[in-house]
């Protein structure tokens, strides 16, 4: 009987007051016992390492990235050696477009002074027609000379 | 009155192509030339040249290297014309000087270009681009020389 009135003023059921020492000595020991095992119940779980899962996944996933560009590297080199035409065919257009771009872009040229006189009327002088139908870059000069 | 909704329709579609072919035409653009009349007083010596010559150097040595060395600028004129237009200037010995733009050939696109310089007159064809001199004029020691570039321009 004290034992049960000892375990309900240890659970706070009972009023604790006037407590002869034996059933305070129960009391005590029912409360060491109840945090002793309440103790033993709370998980004791330490926080998960987060940093070093963290650190593992990016290890596995540069891992994999380099082998993924190593792999992506050797397939193209692969392809270049095994199929030349695919690097070629457009280097080669390109090579060529250069070149009639260079044959057919005008640069700078001298201009094309040749000059037809078709004809001329004047009551007096002379006209003398000075030209050089080997040199188009040569002005023509249409002298009129006054006589007198 | 499905009929009549179908009349009404060709109607507007035919007053509509009437009035287009009715419309003016764009007319073809017709060539336009920028002329160009450097005036120039040549004299044998000392050698000079203009600075406003710099760009005509190598013509007017091409040219006239063999008979003057001294080229001063006595004025410069330029127009943008139309077929049938012309540039004047005056010459330092009073004359004037025109240049017309009569069109472009056909076959081979060469500027017509008409020249007056009182009773003289004469007929050329250059390229786009190309200069050609007027020369013999007196004024005082010097010989007048007029140079005629003509281009089209756009």
């Amino acid at each position: 009987m004290d034992r049960r009135k000892a375990m309900r003023i240890a659970d706070g059921e009972a009023p604790e007051q006037d407590l002869d020492p034996r059933l305070r000595a129960e009391v005590e020991a029912f409360r060491a016992l109840s945090d002793e095992v309440r103790e033993a119940a709370t998980p004791r779980r330490a926080p998960p390492d987060f940093e070093a899962f963290f650190r593992g996944v990016e290890a596995r996933y540069e891992a994999a990235r380099e082998a993924r560009s190593d792999r992506g590297l050797a397939r193209w080199w692969k392809g270049i050696r095994e199929r030349p035409l695919w690097w070629m065919a457009p280097v080669g257009a390109a090579l060529a477009a250069a070149a009639l771009l260079a044959l057919t872009v005008p640069g700078e040229r001298a201009p094309n002074n040749a000059c037809f006189v078709d004809s001329y009327d004047l009551d007096r002088g002379s006209v003398v027609i000075d030209q050089d139908p080997d040199d188009p870059s040569r002005a023509t000069v249409i002298w009129f000379l006054e006589e007198g | 009155m499905l009929r009549r909704g179908i009349r009404v329709w060709v109607f507007a579609a035919a007053t509509l192509a009437l009035a287009a072919s009715a419309m003016p035409r764009k007319a073809a653009a017709e060539p336009r030339a920028e002329v160009t009349l450097t005036v120039i007083l040549a004299r044998r010596e000392p050698p000079k040249l203009h600075p406003g010559l710099q760009k005509m150097w190598d013509t007017l040595r091409r040219s006239f290297g063999d008979k003057f060395s001294f080229f001063d600028l006595a004025g410069e004129t330029s127009r943008r014309l139309a077929e049938g237009e012309r540039v004047e200037t005056t010459l330092p010995n009073g004359d004037r000087f025109a240049a017309i733009f009569q069109g472009v050939t056909e076959d081979k696109g060469l500027l017509r270009i008409h020249l007056e310089m009182g009773e003289f007159r004469t007929k050329v064809r250059v390229h786009d681009g190309g200069v050609f001199f007027q020369a013999g004029r007196r004024h005082g020691d010097a010989t007048v020389l007029i140079g005629v570039r003509a281009a089209l321009v756009p």
